[in-house]
C-alpha cells in the first residue's frame, strides 16, 4: 500500500517531455500576451515615442520645411536659454498651471462636497450634469462663447461691472488681464472633471468614521480636515498630477481667446512652440523648446510624486 | 482535388488581370482623364461663382475633372502656412490661389511656374491682361516674369454713415479728409449712455495687416523699404501712425478696443456699422456684402484720411500654376475661365471683393451701390492711389511680429515708438534668417 502511495521519481525522459510541454504552453501564452498588447505598444511607439525621437533629432538641426536640413548641434538649445520670450512663455505657463491646479481642485472639491448629499435622484442628476457639462463640451465652442463674455465693449461681464459702478476691463486686450481671463475660463470648464473624481473619493470614505468623529465631538471642519481630506488625498494627488500635465501643455484655450497676446502676456510655452514652428518655420528651434518642455514636465511630475510621500494617505 | 483547386485559382487570377487590363484600355481609348486640383479661398459667394465656372468648363471639356479645395478666409498667415506644408508633403495643387501677402514667400520656395510662355502663346491673353490694371498685374511680376493672374482684390477705403454724419452736423468729407478731420468727426459722432457705456462709436480701422499698412502709407511712410527686404520701422512716421490709432482707443475713446483676432474684429465692427452704431469704418469692398445682407444703405465711400499722403493699401488675390503640375496648359485654360468676364460679373453682383477686370467694374452691377462706387477701381489709376500691402518673403513671421507689437500699442501697454524699436530688432533678425536659407 505504502508503495502504491509513494510517488515514483519521474524518469529523465518523462521530465524532458513535461518540460517541453510546459515550455511550449508557456511560450504560447507569452506569445499570446505579446500579441494582445502589441497594438497598444505599436500605437504608443508611433504616436508617442517616435515623435519624441524625431523631435529630438530635429532639435539638433536647422529646418524650415522648404530648404534642406542643416546640422546645428546644440545651437538651438543655446538660443532657447538666451531667448527672453521663452522665459516669458514659461513664466506664463507656470502661473497658469499653478492657478488652474489650485482653482480646479479647490472648486472641484467644494462642488463635490455640495453635491455629495442626500438629494432626490433627479436633483442629483441635474446638479452633476450641470457641473460636468462644460468639461465635455469642446474647447473651441467654450472659447468662442467666453470671448463674447469678455468683450470689452459689448461683453456681459463688463456690462454687469458697469451696473455696479465699476469700469469695464479689457479682459482680452489688456496685458494685465489676458492671462487671468484664460485662467478663469479654464477653471470654469474643468471643475466638472475634479468634481466627478473627488466625488468618487468622497463616496468611498466610510460613513462610520465620520459618525464616530461626530459622536466624539468633532466639528464639521475637524471631520473634514482630519478625516475626509486625508482619506481622499490620493484622489486629490491624482487631480494635481493630471491637471498639472494638462495645464503645462495648454494651447487651445489661449489660441482661441487671445492668441498669446497682447504681446506675449498670455503666451504659453506650447503656443510659443506652435508659433515658432508653424509661423516662423523654425522647426529645429521649436523642437528644441518642445524637448525642454518634456524635461520640465518630467521633473515636475517626479517632484510631485516625491512630495506626495509626505502628505498622501496610503492605507 | 488539390490540383483542381490550384488550376481554378490560376484561371481566376488570369481572368482578373485580363479584366483589369481591359479596363485600363477602355480608359485610354476614350481620352485620358485629366484631374486638376485647385486650392482657392474666398467667401461663400465666391465659392458659388467658381463652382459655376468649373461646371461650365467641365461641360465643354468632359475629360477634365476639377477638384477644388476651397478654404474660407481665416488669416493669410494660416493659409500660406498650410499651402507650404502641403507643398512640402508633395501635395501641391495644379492651380494655387495666392495673394499679395504670400506671393514673395511662395515664389521664394520655387513652387510656381512662370506664366510668360502661356501668355505669349495665347491670342486671348493680351485682351485679358489689358482689362486688368497694371497696378494689380505688377504685384505678381517678380524678376521680370509673371507668376500669377489677378482675380480679385481689395483696397482700404473709408465708409462713413451718412445719417450719423448729418446728425453730428458734419460737412460731406472730401478727397482731402485729414487725420485731424477724422479725429474730430469721431469725437462728434461718439455717444455714451448715462452709465458711460458707448452706444455709438466714432471710428474703427481695418485690423488686417493691409489695413494697418494703409495708416502708415497715408502718413507718407512704409513698414519696409520699397523692395520689401529691409525694415523701415524706425521711421518716426510709422510709430506716429500707430500712436494715432492708439490715442483714438485710449485717449479719445472713440474707437472700440480690438481683440486678438483681426477677422473677428472686422466682422464685429462691420456689424456695428451696418446697424448704425459706428460712424466711420476702414475696410475693403467685401464689407458691402455685409451691408447688403443687413439692408443697410445709409453710407458712402471715400478715400482714407490723409496725413501728407493719399496712398492707401491694397491686397490682391491671383491664380498661379504650380511647377509640379503635370497639366499646366489645362490649368492655364481654367485660370482664364476663372478670371473671365461672366465669372467676375457674377462675383461683382454679390458684393464680394473687387473684380480685377476694369470692364466688369465699369458695369452697372458693380456700380449700383454706393453712390461713389466708381472710386473702388478708379483709385488704381491715380498715381498716389494704392500701394500693395507690405509683404516680405517671410510674410507669416513678419505679420506675427507686427501684430504682437501693434496689439500692445493699442492696449496702451507700450508706446508706439518703443514698440517699433523692438519690432524692428525682431524683424531685422527674421529677415536675416530668411536670407540665410
Amino acid at each position: 500500500m505504502a508503495n502504491l502511495l509513494r510517488r515514483r521519481a519521474p524518469s529523465s525522459e518523462a521530465r524532458s517531455r513535461v518540460r517541453a510541454k510546459l515550455s511550449s504552453s508557456r511560450g504560447r501564452e507569452a506569445a499570446a500576451g505579446f500579441l494582445f498588447i502589441a497594438p497598444a505598444y505599436i500605437l504608443y511607439f508611433l504616436f508617442m515615442l517616435l515623435p519624441i525621437l524625431i523631435a529630438t533629432y530635429l532639435s539638433l538641426n536647422t529646418y524650415d520645411l522648404m530648404h534642406p536640413m542643416r546640422f546645428a548641434g546644440i545651437q538651438n538649445y543655446r538660443e532657447v536659454f538666451a531667448d527672453p520670450r521663452v522665459w516669458i512663455s514659461y513664466a506664463n505657463t507656470f502661473v497658469f498651471t499653478f492657478s488652474v491646479v489650485i482653482g480646479i481642485t479647490v472648486f472641484g472639491l467644494i462642488v463635490a462636497m455640495l453635491v455629495n448629499r442626500e438629494f432626490s435622484r433627479i436633483t442629483n442628476y441635474v446638479f452633476r450634469l450641470a457641473f460636468f457639462l462644460p468639461f465635455i463640451i469642446p474647447y473651441a465652442f467654450i472659447a468662442i462663447v467666453w470671448s463674447q463674455f469678455f468683450n470689452t465693449d459689448a461683453g456681459i461681464i463688463n456690462y454687469y461691472l458697469s451696473q455696479v459702478g465699476l469700469h469695464g476691463i479689457g479682459w482680452l486686450s489688456d496685458p494685465h488681464y489676458a492671462l487671468l481671463s484664460v485662467i478663469l475660463m479654464d477653471i470654469w470648464k474643468n471643475i466638472g472633471f475634479t468634481m466627478v473624481v473627488i466625488l468618487a473619493g468622497l463616496q468611498s470614505v466610510p460613513k462610520e468614521f465620520r459618525e464616530a468623529a461626530t459622536v466624539d465631538g468633532a466639528s464639521y471642519f475637524q471631520v473634514f480636515f482630519r478625516i475626509i481630506l486625508p482619506m481622499i488625498s490620493p484622489v486629490i494627488f491624482f487631480c494635481f498630477v493630471f491637471i498639472t500635465i494638462g495645464a503645462m501643455k495648454v494651447f487651445d484655450a489661449i489660441w482661441i481667446l487671445t492668441k498669446g497676446g497682447p504681446g506675449d502676456s498670455s503666451r504659453s510655452i506650447v503656443v510659443f512652440i506652435y508659433d515658432t514652428a508653424f509661423t516662423s518655420y523654425r522647426y529645429g528651434y521649436g523642437s528644441a523648446v518642445a524637448i525642454t518642455l518634456l524635461i520640465v514636465i518630467m521633473i515636475l511630475t517626479l517632484l510631485q510624486f516625491r512630495v506626495a510621500n509626505k502628505w498622501v494617505y496610503r492605507a | 482535388m488539390k490540383k483542381s483547386t490550384a488550376l481554378l485559382v490560376s484561371v481566376l487570377l488570369v481572368l482578373s488581370v485580363a479584366v483589369w487590363a481591359s479596363g485600363q484600355q477602355d480608359n485610354s481609348s476614350s481620352g485620358k482623364t485629366v484631374v486638376i486640383k485647385v486650392k482657392n479661398f474666398g467667401s461663400d459667394k465666391d465659392a458659388e461663382a467658381y463652382h459655376a465656372a468649373y461646371l461650365k468648363y467641365q461641360e465643354a471639356h468632359p475629360n477634365v475633372q476639377i477638384t477644388d479645395t476651397f478654404v474660407p478666409i481665416g488669416t493669410w498667415r494660416e493659409y500660406t502656412a498650410k499651402t507650404l506644408a502641403e507643398a512640402a508633403a508633395g501635395q501641391a495643387p495644379d492651380i494655387l490661389a495666392l495673394a499679395s501677402e504670400s506671393i514673395r514667400q511662395i515664389h521664394s520656395v520655387d513652387l510656381l511656374a512662370s506664366l510668360d510662355d502661356y501668355i505669349k502663346n495665347d491670342k486671348d491673353a493680351s485682351a485679358m491682361l489689358d482689362d486688368i490694371s497694371p497696378t494689380l498685374r505688377n504685384g505678381f511680376v517678380l524678376g521680370g516674369k509673371v507668376w500669377a493672374i489677378p482675380s480679385f482684390w481689395n483696397g482700404i477705403y473709408a465708409y462713413y454713415n451718412t445719417d450719423l454724419w448729418k446728425q453730428a452736423g458734419l460737412a460731406t468729407p472730401t478727397k482731402d479728409f485729414t487725420w485731424d478731420d477724422l479725429r474730430a468727426a469721431a469725437k462728434k459722432i461718439t455717444k455714451r449712455d448715462s452709465s458711460g457705456n458707448t452706444t455709438v462709436w466714432g471710428f474703427a480701422p481695418d485690423m488686417w495687416l493691409n489695413g494697418l499698412s494703409s495708416w502708415v502709407y497715408s502718413n507718407g511712410s512704409d513698414l519696409l523699404t520699397n523692395d520689401m527686404t529691409k525694415s523701415n520701422l524706425k521711421d518716426p512716421k510709422v510709430a506716429e501712425a500707430f500712436q494715432f490709432i492708439a490715442d483714438l482707443i485710449n485717449v479719445d475713446k472713440t474707437m472700440p478696443r480690438p481683440d486678438a483676432d483681426a477677422n473677428a474684429n472686422g466682422q464685429s465692427w462691420t456689424n456695428l456699422f451696418a446697424n448704425g452704431k459706428l460712424g466711420i469704418i476702414y475696410g475693403g469692398h467685401q464689407y458691402t456684402q455685409v451691408f447688403m445682407a443687413n439692408n443697410f444703405s445709409n453710407y458712402d465711400v471715400i478715400r482714407i484720411a490723409t496725413n501728407g499722403s493719399h496712398t492707401s493699401s491694397y491686397g490682391c488675390a491671383a491664380f498661379s500654376i504650380t511647377k509640379s503640375s503635370k497639366n499646366k496648359q489645362v490649368a492655364w485654360d481654367i485660370i482664364k475661365a476663372l478670371v473671365s468676364v461672366p465669372v467676375q460679373t457674377l462675383q461683382s453682383s454679390q458684393g464680394t471683393s473687387i473684380p480685377s477686370r476694369r470692364s466688369v467694374c465699369a458695369g452697372a452691377a458693380f456700380l449700383k451701390w454706393p453712390k461713389n462706387a466708381g472710386l473702388f477701381y478708379g483709385l488704381l489709376d491715380e498715381p498716389d492711389g494704392f500701394k500693395p500691402v507690405t509683404a516680405p518673403v517671410n510674410y507669416t513671421e513678419f505679420e506675427a511680429i507686427m501684430y504682437r507689437y501693434v496689439n500692445q500699442v493699442f492696449a496702451g501697454s507700450m508706446s508706439a515708438s518703443e514698440a517699433m524699436v523692438k519690432a524692428d530688432a525682431e524683424i531685422v533678425q527674421a529677415l536675416a534668417r530668411s536670407k540665410g536659407n
